[in-house]
């Protein structure tokens, strides 16, 4: 006898494995596709979320290059007469300086502006065409005169060959145009090329000279100063050192950061978002996990007569399990590859929807085009091949624990994996997961609230409950069984459910997981259109709504001036005009939107929906500049309550204001705080606002006075009341878009999932299908156990998981959402779409598995018995 | 014609071939009323095919098998359902109990096929299950019972429809001597009881040995000059 | 998009200038008074016009064009060698008569090159700058002080001393102090040098040829304190070019003994040296002594293929004339520090390097900055 039998793994993969995937390739190809749908979601979220943040790239990168270092004012743009100084400040240090200017226009004609693309603004760079050089190479021949004519002629504008194709412009084309709320009109003098040396430029976007933009506007300061330190071997020591000169030469002045601060600063501003992202594109992965286990656990069942035979050539029961584990990685590779395609396939939608949310929820940002790297390729197959080992661990164990042949009792039934029995685990991560929701937000910078002990609640909670409805399958089976004491096909169903195999507590285990995120994840969203549009019908108080044509909600939107507001005041029919405008600053490391409204007017005309109502200014303290409202998430962001007094430092010196009163706003979720309208008009001195209320004298119609304002200021957009609750409504559509597509994607891959279980489950049931046969049993009595089977499975699946749904709903509303966003949620549940989503489950599952029974019979072979 | 009554099953031109190779060769025997047969042959003599083709599980290529006068080639695959479930039950070498249901709910099951009432399967297998001798053991799971018990409970579950025949396949094939010879003597015991007839078909001599009658066979045919007639 | 016609502008404008710039100041012949302005308004260089310094030296935009151009070699205290070339151009779109102080000023632009040879390092460094005048360029109109991004050439108001700022991508910084150590040359025997046969085509021409320099300069993570000897030119023009010139040779050569010497050979369409082409010695005093070229060779024994552009340079010429006081025979063969000074610039590549002079022996003799202008492809604007 030979001292030592092993079988090596190439061998053991094609005489065993590969035949398997051949006999059963529909079954494999749809697992496969499974899994890549999983690591696919998750590898695509990545990419999205990764664009998301690339998106806060500046629009000057695609032309110049990423800048090094950015130069902002604190108040409303660096003179141009500064500009001298910042280069002086710097002495012979090599840097180059770009101003930049950075406005949004909206094309007046409704036939053109029909044609944009989202966002329905155009990015308009006042950049310096000279020192550009690269960017004067526009797409038509030229001649240097028409260089410098162009430079001269005050309504030049260039624009993206993108924008000419979708706005049908050419050279020459005359566009009417509102910038600030005004009208001009430009002439296209130029297109520039879709590529900048391989960089595709942004969508909706034009370029004039500086100076030309300078005069266009009537300003007299530019928005930033991008620093670019050119290449070469000392360049990161020259960019320490300009920062350290900048920083101490401006230092209170100026701002100075780097594009990747301001990167961060969106990253970090939609942390919590994208991490929400991310846990949910688990779902998919989660789900193709237990397909995996399931998968292999299968096989195992199918094949023990294989091992048994392999175990009685003296083959040992580790290496039995390394095999195992092989095939696992086999199963893991596919994943990982098919997860690229699919990832990269479904990264076009998801950085669409991505984009969008953070648009409408942040700041406008330029699209950029999803792309995948080298750690996304590691990443892909590492989730798939770490996965795969992780789902396999039990059933490769339970390969293992196969006795040889001739010691296999034929006939047995293999006991299912021992974890799924321990109620008592179950039961205690149900517990703990409970009490970790008493933890407060992890606080990773300030600012951030990552509401770690939800998720970990969520994991917890996941788990647990795939113990405990396992256990709730053994219950359900026993009613059935004792239920089934007439009727052979209940009585077999159920006590196979008494006693489940580990296929049944697999399949149970992914149905439920998914059933469970996707109906929390429906829950959330419910609850969040619910809340939304209560508050919008609370705030909407005015008449008419004014804003800059093209306007979208976003702070670097166009701006209108004071002066249009000040005509529109004083006519006859208009009783009041509040006006907002909000100004980016920082409290104690946080960014926030500070912002105007006129105090005048509250309880009068225009409302706020008060959590704390005003303090009686009684209360105050002796000393501050200002009385704020602030909103939800400042207190949560910055960690400040109700009476506190925080400082901000504005180009009027530091003005400390008193939080006097707490109000509901959903708008933002960086933070509002409110303050009167003429403070801070004085500490910023500005007169150009974002949007404006206008409240009319009684008995005036609404419509006649829309009509006459929009003739009178082509520049505004003037929408009265149900309009801008409709496009209210459609932003934050938008802003859940991407939770929607994830929340599909959940439900889908539940579903294939199902089907997918149910029929392994039953096709491996075949040994006793085969006895129900030979004993006597129709077709139909056949096909009704494997229904009552299924069903059984996918009733508690279904029950357990939206339990478990209603439940991580929960923790989503009131722990996660509010931790991160710091929105409060009214708790909404949508009966409906459980009901229906149930009514379907259960109807699939009963086709499926009664299609199983009967369809399984017309493959039996007496050799299987 | 009193002969004719008192067959249960008649096999005649029975023949089955896999590709080139002849299973089942011009069989033709019959078996009658309580009468006791056995099939023995060496593996790969065509004995499993036979058995498959008499329990309707399998179509044989030509021949006639009738069954209490019926042709089962040709019937409809729902009366031959009807069949297996009362009138023409199994014994197996690997008893085929099912796993899930307790040993009383095993050889229930078949009655609750037929919708028997519930006093009905309970008195009838109370008392199968006394004549096997596993009253005690009626509430355990079939991976509780050794080797002899099961096939024992598989004996009672094909009893309780008091079919006409039993068709047992290798039935001591899975148990040691002793216990084999116990199953025979009681499989054998309770046929003669129930007025049941017997098929067991083997490749073990010993099985043979309370039978009627023994048929051997070779190669897909029945050895007809070594058909003995013995009495009991 | 590089096809012919569709050649950025810029690229065109910074052909104008070179050509210009260089064209201009090779010519001196006398002609009859020009015109007090030419078509487009800008003032023509007058024969006999008195020179107001130290104003001179600062900028004048009511000319269309004008350049500091200075070069030099430079030895680090450790043994190293380096060349430098540092160019400053000023081209009017429209006349002027002060420097406008407005932020962003489309009538008047800036070009300027840097050039670093770092002979040890065997490495040659080069970046081009463009911009209109304002508050990232400029040039001063009351003294000398030119700026472009953080380059910079200024100088006390006697300009007894000037200081250089320049530096080369994040590679190369220097710094440098230049000393005047002979006065101040005014070429042309009108007081304006002469560029062509029209009358209008005549220019200020400034040059100091000799200046002691000291400073520093950064390469990478290595800083030299260097010391050597510069070479610069300032030239005040509003003339177009003559379309009948290929390229040039010029060269700028300091020799140990203390005189200087400039050569340079303008190339005709076919191939032939102009008339205009010519050999000028600078004595220890500062008196220039101008030959024809009848009176001097310029050999090109070998050329250098440059592996980016495919171009081929004569990089060692070989100038052969006779000695203004001994009236002996000299030779002056150009030895480049290295073969790759090539500035390879989108449309106006060009080379321009630092070399020894050695004589007929083999014998270093001197220093020299050599410029090849033409044989990378076809020159625009000539």
């Amino acid at each position: 006898m030979p001292g030592r039998h092993s079988i090596s793994v190439l061998t053991f993969w094609r005489k065993f494995t590969l035949r398997h995937f051949r006999e059963d390739w529909f079954q494999t190809l749809l697992l496969m596709l499974i899994l890549g749908l999983g690591v696919g979601t998750f590898l695509s979220i990545r990419m999205a979320n990764r664009a998301a943040v690339e998106g806060f790239r500046l629009f000057t990168d695609s032309l110049k290059g990423a800048s090094d270092l950015i130069i902002e004012s604190q108040g409303d743009g660096i003179p141009v007469s500064r500009l001298a100084e910042i280069r002086d400040s710097l002495e012979g240090t090599p840097a180059n300086l770009y101003p930049v200017i950075e406005v949004a226009l909206y094309p007046l004609d409704n036939d053109i502006s029909a044609r944009l693309n989202n966002p329905s603004t155009i990015r308009l760079l006042g950049l310096d065409l000279v020192q550009l050089q690269s960017l004067i190479t526009t797409s038509d021949g030229d001649e240097i005169s028409d260089f410098w004519d162009m430079l001269d002629n005050p309504r030049h504008l260039l624009i993206s060959e993108s924008l000419a194709t979708s706005l049908g412009l050419s050279k020459g084309s005359q566009l009417d145009v509102s910038i600030t709320g005004k009208k001009r009109t430009f002439e296209v003098t130029g297109i520039l090329p879709e590529f900048q040396d391989r960089t595709p430029l942004p969508e909706n976007l034009a370029v004039m000279d500086l100076p030309a933009l300078l005069n266009a506007l009537g300003r007299g300061s530019v928005d930033r100063v991008e620093v670019l330190v050119p290449e070469g071997s000392r360049k990161s020591e020259l960019l320490a050192k300009i920062n350290d000169t900048l920083i101490k030469a401006f230092d209170g002045d100026l701002l100075i950061g780097s594009p990747t601060d301001k990167r961060m600063e969106g990253a970090s501003m939609t942390t919590a978002f994208r991490l929400n992202l991310t846990v949910l594109s688990l779902i998919a992965l989660l789900v193709g996990l237990f397909l995996i286990a399931q998968t292999l656990d299968a096989t195992v069942s199918r094949r023990r007569k294989e091992i048994a035979t392999l175990r009685s050539l003296g083959i040992g029961p580790r290496e039995i399990y390394r095999l195992w584990l092989s095939e696992a990685v086999l199963y893991g590779l596919a994943a990982g590859a098919l997860g690229i395609l699919v990832g990269y396939g479904l990264s076009a939608f998801t950085v669409e929807a991505v984009t969008t949310t953070v648009r409408s929820l942040y700041k406008e940002t330029s699209q950029t085009a999803a792309s995948i790297n080298l750690t996304d390729i590691i990443l892909s197959f590492s989730i798939g091949i770490i996965g795969s080992l992780v789902a396999a661990y039990l059933p490769a164990r339970d390969a293992a624990s196969t006795p040889p042949a001739q010691f296999l009792r034929l006939g047995k039934r293999i006991p299912p994996f021992p974890l799924f029995e321990r109620t008592r685990i179950a039961f205690t991560m149900l517990v703990v997961g409970a009490l970790l929701l008493l933890l407060p937000p992890w606080n990773p910078e300030p600012g951030t609230n990552i509401p770690a002990a939800g998720y970990a609640t969520a994991f917890l909670w996941l788990t647990g409950g795939t113990l405990a409805a396992a256990f709730g399958l053994k219950i359900v089976g026993w009613l059935m069984h004792r239920a089934g004491g007439n009727n052979a096909p209940l009585l077999l169903a159920g006590s196979r459910l008494a006693q489940p195999t580990s296929r049944h507590q697999l399949a149970l285990a992914g149905f439920f997981v998914a059933i469970g995120m996707a109906s929390a994840m429906t829950f959330l969203i419910s609850s969040f259109e619910h809340t939304v549009t209560q508050w919008l019908q609370q705030r909407l108080k005015a008449d008419l709504f004014v804003s800059s044509a093209g306007f979208q909600g976003s702070d670097s939107g166009p701006k209108m001036s004071g002066e249009l507001l000040d005509q529109i005041e004083q006519l006859d029919e208009v009783r009041s005009v509040d006006r907002f405008r909000s100004k980016e600053v920082e409290y104690s490391g946080v960014l926030f939107s500070l912002a105007g409204i006129r105090f005048d007017l509250l309880g009068k005309d225009q409302e706020l929906l008060w959590l704390n109502e005003p303090l009686p200014v009684t209360n105050a303290p002796s000393s501050f500049d200002a009385v704020g409202y602030a909103n939800e998430n400042f207190t949560r962001r910055t960690g400040t309550g109700l009476g506190d007094i925080i400082d901000v430092s504005t180009p009027q010196g530091t003005k400390s204001i008193w939080i006097g009163g707490i109000h509901a706003d959903y708008a933002r979720d960086n933070g509002l705080l409110l303050v009167d309208l003429p403070k801070l008009e004085g500490w910023f001195g500005f007169n150009d606002y974002e949007t404006a209320s206008v409240f009319l004298e009684e008995g005036v119609p609404i419509d006649t006075l829309q009509i006459k304002l929009r003739e009178a200021y082509p520049g505004l957009t003037i929408r009265n009341n149900s309009e801008l609750m409709e496009t209210a409504l459609f932003i934050f559509k938008q802003t859940f878009s991407v939770t929607k597509a994830l929340q599909m994607i959940g439900l889908l891959v539940a579903l294939a999932g199902l089907i997918l279980s149910l029929l392994s489950l039953l096709r491996e049931s075949g040994r006793e299908l085969s006895l129900q046969k030979t004993l006597g049993m129709n077709r139909h009595e056949i096909a009704t156990t494997t229904a009552f089977e299924g069903c059984g499975v996918a009733v508690i699946g279904m029950v357990s998981g939206l339990f478990l749904g209603g439940m991580l709903g929960l923790v989503l509303i009131y722990v996660i959402n509010r931790q991160s966003f710091g929105w409060t949620l009214q708790a909404v549940y949508p009966f409906l779409d459980s009901v229906l989503l149930a009514v379907a489950v259960v109807l699939l599952a009963l086709t499926i598995s009664y299609a199983t029974g009967r369809l399984y019979l017309r493959k039996w072979r007496p050799e299987l018995i | 014609m009193q002969d004719k009554a008192n067959t249960v099953l008649r096999v005649e031109g029975l023949s089955k071939a896999y590709g080139n190779q002849q299973v089942l060769n011009n069989l033709a025997f019959s078996i009658k009323r309580a009468e006791r047969v056995a099939i023995v042959g060496p593996s790969g003599s065509g004995k499993s095919t036979m058995l498959n083709c008499l329990a309707g599980l399998e179509t044989p290529d030509s021949g006639r098998i009738e069954f209490l006068g019926r042709d089962l080639v040709g019937m409809p695959e729902a009366e031959v359902t009807e069949l297996r479930r009362g009138n023409l039950t199994s014994v197996f070498q690997f008893f085929h109990l099912l796993p899930t249901l307790q040993a009383r709910e095993n050889v229930e099951f078949p009655l609750l096929l037929e919708n028997a009432s519930r006093s009905e399967r309970k008195e009838k297998v109370g008392e199968l299950l006394e004549e096997v001798g596993l009253t005690h053991r009626s509430r355990a799971w079939p991976s509780e019972l050794s080797g002899g018990e099961m096939q024992r409970l598989a004996i009672a579950r094909a009893l309780i429809t008091e079919p006409a025949m039993i068709l047992a396949d290798e039935p001591t094939g899975s148990l040691d001597a002793k216990n084999s010879e116990r199953i025979l003597e009681l499989l054998s015991k309770l046929a003669e009881r129930h007025g049941t007839a017997l098929l067991i078909v083997t490749h073990d001599p010993v099985a043979s040995a309370d039978c009627d009658r023994i048929l051997h066979m070779l190669d897909g045919k029945l050895d007809e000059g070594a058909v003995e007639a013995q009495t009991s | 998009m590089e096809t012919g016609a569709n050649m950025s502008i810029l690229r065109k404008q910074i052909l104008h200038f070179l050509a210009g710039a260089v064209l201009l100041s090779l010519t001196a012949f006398a002609e009859p008074a020009p015109h007090e302005f030419t078509y487009d308004g800008f003032r023509v260089p007058q024969p006999g016009t008195v020179l107001e310094f130290p104003r001179t030296h600062a900028s004048h935009p009511g000319y269309k064009i004008e350049w500091w151009y200075l070069t030099g070699h430079l030895y680090a205290s450790t043994g190293e060698r380096f060349g430098y070339q540092a160019t400053f151009f000023r081209n009017g779109l429209k006349p002027q008569q002060e420097y406008s102080e407005q932020p962003f000023n489309n009538g008047q632009l800036y070009l300027t090159h840097m050039a670093v040879t770092d002979v040890s390092g065997k490495s040659f460094y080069f970046e081009q700058r463009f911009s209109r005048e304002g508050w990232d360029a400029y040039a001063r109109t009351d003294r000398l002080e030119v700026r472009h991004g953080n380059w910079s050439l200024t100088a006390d108001p006697d300009v007894t001393s000037l200081e250089m700022h320049t530096s080369i991508n994040s590679e190369v910084q220097m710094q440098l102090n230049l000393k005047p150590e002979k006065k101040l040359l005014r070429f042309g025997e009108d007081g304006t040098s002469r560029k062509g046969p029209a009358p209008e085509a005549r220019s200020f021409y400034l040059t100091f040829s000799r200046m002691l320099t000291e400073g520093s300069l950064t390469i990478g993570d290595q800083q030299y304190q260097v010391t050597g000897s510069s070479w610069m030119d300032h030239e005040i023009a509003s003339n177009q070019l003559d379309p009948n010139y290929t390229g040039w040779d010029w060269i700028a050569i300091q020799l140990k003994d203390g005189w200087e010497l400039k050569a340079y050979l303008l190339r005709e369409k076919d191939g032939s040296p102009s008339p205009y082409s010519a050999l000028i010695w600078i004595d220890p005093e500062g008196n220039t002594s101008y030959y024809g070229t009848d009176s001097f060779e310029w050999d090109k024994p070998s050329y250098w293929k440059s592996v980016a552009t495919d171009a081929s340079y004569p990089i060692s010429p070989s100038i052969r004339t006779t000695h203004p006081v001994t009236n002996q025979p000299v030779e002056f063969n150009f030895d480049p520090v290295l073969d790759d000074q090539e500035l390879n610039l989108p449309g106006s590549t060009y080379w321009e390097g630092a070399g020894r002079i050695l004589d007929a022996s083999g014998n270093e003799t001197g220093s020299a900055y050599l410029e090849l202008v033409g044989y990378a492809g076809r020159i625009r604007g000539l």
